[in-house]
């Protein structure tokens, strides 16, 4: 039995195991989901990949990789807004704060199960659906052999090429998971819904600032002379600063969780 | 054991504490019943015991370590039972298996006691058993952790008269030697012949801190007909044909019986510092006042 007070990777791992054991139902249930959601793409992608001109396996995995990508994103912005799920009620908070595990490995183990447990998820339902639709389209005969093949690399690839290459396309999506990582630890109930909500009323403030630089380099000319490339850069160290910020509050509030509802915005 | 030591709480800043300058220690291998009235802090104080809740002011050490840090030693060592508790989507023993890779004393063996004591049905989910079995469920695995420090608020809510015999049975036979078992009820009757000691909270303090035993030997409890004398008595209070009515045990007093805890409780809400200073005072020879 492991006799640390800190940290310990053995009783995060046993932690990460109680959390599935404990919703497992839970856990299969939105597997399924993504996989039948994935399954129905992929069908209906196959079967009009013949309709107009384009009609290769590459232009099936590149579809799908785009809608795959699309749907990891959301996938990935609701577990990470429900990351504290099991502190939405007393019992359940009692039962989460009390096990025998440090804060650092209960907060570690949750965001393991909610990023890294949610890609292994994923990349088993396209295991899964990509292997079905095969079967499905072959008892079609002919029809749609141009569509027919196991190319699971091919779509992770797309997948990967787009969440994860463009360096300005991943700080942006990266941006708006730690809004929904921060907003899970602020609402336990209805996070997802609340920190939409949240971004929205931030996200037309910032638009009424940005209308207000634009009128303001129309008057004087300061942003002619402004090195755009400087401007990025400075934006983009900003975001990330920005975000681990957010890292930071997240784990502070989780740190500080108590079995009372929290008051204010941190109002449940 | 576990200490509460000058202690602060107010769930939010426009409301008064609920403790205010509050101590109180619980020494190892009690069981000790905690009475109070409504809202007089009896479950706070569980949460605050359990590092569930932070004071403002003051400390609750466990062998010298802040409760609220909730480290791994301190939450092996303890279990709490809340009044209002989720239960998993499994079964006791299911449930059981995985909650012992967290407790280095979990005790198998005596899960099985309180899942015959009970009759619990270990091929049941949890979360589709009634309240009351659901409750004996939790208690059990409680019991089974072998904490060093196990809370209990309102434990016996929603058991029928035999389970609330099987508890008594159930808690005297897990508490261990160096546990210090806390109950919080307000039914006094279902802890009457388990607990050692006797702590009574009020709004904002501490009104009693007594041994069972020293109450026991220093009170009496009478039943006395309308128009007997009460002279000398701590407490009356009026009941169907009479009064009841505490006195300071001595020879000779007629219709006496065991004291009970709500009497008691009522007794001491009433006038706290008569009682205790009476019953902290040393005993008289032959045990008059």
């Amino acid at each position: 039995m492991e006799t640390s007070d800190n940290f310990s990777i053995s009783r995060m791992l046993r932690y990460i195991r109680f959390d599935f054991v404990s919703n497992k139902k839970s856990y299969i249930m939105r597997i399924s989901l993504i996989a039948i959601i994935l399954f129905l793409v992929m069908l209906l992608v196959s079967m009009t990949a013949g309709v107009g001109d384009v009609v290769t396996h590459a232009h099936y995995c590149g579809t799908i990789g785009i809608v795959a990508s699309w749907m990891l994103a959301i996938a990935l912005s609701i577990s990470l807004s429900y990351i504290f799920e099991p502190m939405k009620t007393i019992g359940g908070r009692i039962n989460h704060l009390m096990l025998p595990a440090s804060k650092a490995e209960k907060f570690t183990g949750r965001l393991l199960i909610s990023t890294l447990g949610l890609f292994a998820a994923f990349i088993v339902a396209i295991l899964v659906t990509e292997s079905v639709r095969n079967v499905v389209l072959l008892a079609f005969g002919d029809k749609y052999s141009d569509v027919i093949g196991f190319d699971f690399f091919g779509i992770v690839k797309e997948l990967w090429g787009i969440m994860f290459v463009d360096k300005w396309l991943t700080t942006h999506q990266m941006f708006g998971f730690s809004t929904f990582l921060l907003g899970g630890a602020l609402w336990y109930n209805y996070s997802f819904v609340k920190t939409l909500f949240a971004q929205t009323v931030i996200g037309m403030g910032l638009l009424i600032l940005g209308g207000f630089f634009s009128i303001l380099s129309l008057i004087t000319d300061w942003l002619d002379s402004a090195d755009w490339e400087v401007l990025y850069n400075v934006s983009f160290v900003v975001a990330w600063v920005i975000m681990l910020a957010m890292w930071v509050l997240t784990y502070q509030l989780y740190r500080r969780a108590s079995i009372v509802n929290k008051r204010f915005i941190f109002k449940q | 054991m576990i200490e509460v030591n000058d202690v602060k709480f107010s769930y939010s800043k426009h409301q008064p504490p609920v403790f205010d300058h509050f101590s109180i220690r619980f020494e190892s291998g009690k069981i000790y019943g905690l009475l109070g009235k409504n809202g007089s802090g009896k479950s706070t104080l569980l949460y605050l015991l359990a590092g569930l809740l932070k004071p403002a002011e003051g400390r609750v050490l466990y062998k010298g370590n802040d409760a609220a840090r909730r480290r791994p030693s301190f939450l092996g060592d303890t279990f709490i039972v809340p009044e209002v508790f989720d239960t998993p989507d499994r079964t006791i023993v299911a449930h059981a298996r995985e909650l012992s890779r967290f407790y280095p004393h979990f005790d198998n063996e005596f899960l099985n006691f309180c899942i015959k004591e009970f009759e619990i049905d270990p091929k049941r989910s949890m979360i589709h058993m009634s309240m009351g079995q659901r409750k004996k469920a939790y208690v059990s695995l409680a019991l089974a952790t072998r904490p060093r420090l196990l809370l209990m608020d309102e434990p016996s809510n929603g058991f029928d008269i035999p389970s609330k015999s099987q508890f008594r049975k159930v808690i005297a036979a897990g508490a261990a030697d160096d546990t210090t078992v806390i109950i919080s009820t307000h039914q006094a009757h279902d802890i009457e012949n388990l607990i050692d000691q006797i702590v009574i909270i009020d709004y904002n303090g501490l009104l009693i801190n007594v041994p069972v035993s020293v109450v026991i030997e220093r009170l009496t409890l009478c039943r006395q007909m309308f128009g007997e004398s009460t002279d000398g008595a701590l407490f009356v209070r009026p009941m169907l044909g009479g009064n009841i009515a505490i006195y300071p045990t001595r020879e000779g007093i007629a219709d006496s019986m065991p004291l009970d805890l709500e009497t008691f409780f009522e007794a001491v809400s009433m006038n706290p510092v008569m009682f205790t200073n009476y019953l902290n005072e040393k005993p008289v020879e032959n045990g008059n006042v």
